[in-house]
């Protein structure tokens, strides 16, 4: 090619104009770099911060599956959304929520509201929203209240022993329901349901590979 | 190096050399100042190798945890800027490599919620058709001369190839894009008519 010599230095302009991308937003920017600073505060592995999280969910979640288990009454679900018992308690956290289940005896605590992910193209990015949505622990509720009247409400999902957290997304250009819990192994799934027809139509880990 | 007070707040005017030096020894104000000012140019790179707005916002996050993590390494030898490039170049390969595929052209819905935007909204789908189309090792150069504003050096130490290598990326790649960004503005007048001959001196 004539030019392939590589005489012109200059830079396109035409070309970087039509390459130019949007700044970021500040939420965005500032996102980044706390999740950056966060991953790599010191102790931090770069696993512990998604670990920490699922663990989070997952002792929410097994604190009512033991209480369930071991008795034949609703277990009350602590009342912040987060509050993992330490490993290998489940005995002590099955007792003190069979108490507490057996003066309330109450419902569980709705599920986290999550809020819109957003559009994602596939169920690997709505993972990370799921998961950046955790991070940052917004609850979803006070930026969009329209979103905490979260369609499929009444829909079991299967695959879930029960729903940790909720939210909607656009899940490559389609309306759903997202659903967010363990799994009778123990993993914690996200399950998207067709918001539509309510029916789950994919599911994926949570926690990163 | 500035004079800057022990314990003083780093301010727009600390050199990315005070910072990254400061970064290095452990202040974690100096890293975060560090991280803030770059982190658009980062995700700029991911944004036009990787394609899809989404996956580069991953990317850029995935870079600026490796900036993080690797300040101790950064030796000074290059900009500090240029060093970010080479991360986010990394990363946003790693990301595609990640998802297998070619870089699929997204726009967030947001970007395009703006009444007018519309237009603006079609060029950038345009261009990011257009590199997906092209070689990657095409893509990234021109990427980094054209966006990210790079000297023939710094992307030939970015991409760790010769010089000659660069240039001809370079001269291929812009010629690719532009031929098919002409043809997208043919489809739909949104996107500048490519100047033909531009570069032949």
């Amino acid at each position: 090619m004539s030019d392939e010599a590589g005489d012109d230095v200059r830079r396109d302009d035409e070309l970087a104009r039509s390459l130019e991308v949007p700044p970021l937003d500040d939420v965005t920017r500032r996102r980044l770099v706390r999740v950056a600073m966060d991953r790599t505060a010191p102790g931090a592995a770069p696993q512990d911060a998604a670990r920490g999280r699922a663990l989070a969910v997952i002792g929410v979640a097994a604190s009512l599956v033991v209480g369930v288990v071991v008795g034949p009454v609703v277990v009350t679900r602590p009342k912040s959304p987060v509050t993992p018992p330490a490993a290998g308690s489940n005995r002590d956290v099955a007792s003190s929520e069979t108490d507490q289940s057996e003066a309330a005896a109450a419902a569980p605590a709705p599920p986290q509201a999550l809020g819109d992910l957003g559009p994602v193209t596939d169920l690997d990015a709505l993972a990370r929203a799921v998961d950046a949505r955790l991070q940052t622990g917004r609850s979803g509720a006070s930026e969009d209240a329209a979103s905490l009247a979260v369609p499929c409400a009444a829909t079991t999902v299967g695959e879930l022993v029960l729903v940790s957290a909720t939210g909607t997304a656009t899940l490559d250009g389609r309306p759903v329901v997202v659903r967010i819990g363990p799994a009778p192994s123990g993993e914690i799934l996200v399950v998207a349901l067709d918001a539509t027809g309510c029916v789950a139509v994919a599911s994926t880990p949570l926690a990163p590979a | 190096m500035v004079d800057r007070p022990p314990g003083a707040p780093w301010t727009a005017e600390s050199t990315d050399g005070d910072l990254a030096d400061a970064a290095a020894a452990g202040e974690r104000g100096a890293l975060e100042v560090l991280l803030d000012r770059h982190a658009e140019r980062v995700h700029a790179v991911c944004r036009r190798v990787v394609g899809s707005a989404e996956d580069a916002l991953d990317a850029a996050q995935e870079a600026l945890v490796a900036i993080a993590q690797g300040i101790g390494r950064f030796d000074g030898r290059s900009a500090f800027s240029t060093w970010c490039y080479r991360v986010a170049t990394n990363a946003a390969l790693d990301e595609l490599r990640r998802r297998g595929r070619r870089p699929t052209p997204t726009e967030l819905v947001t970007e395009s919620s703006v009444p007018g935007m519309e237009a603006s909204v079609d060029a950038r789908l345009d261009v990011d058709r257009a590199l997906a189309t092209i070689p990657e090792e095409f893509r990234v150069a021109v990427v980094l001369r054209d966006l990210a504003d790079l000297d023939y050096p710094e992307i030939a130490a970015v991409l760790d190839v010769p010089l000659g290598t660069v240039k001809s990326r370079i001269a291929r790649g812009r010629s690719a894009l532009r031929a098919r960004l002409v043809r997208a503005d043919e489809g739909n007048q949104h996107v500048p008519t490519s100047v033909q001959g531009a570069d032949d001196e």
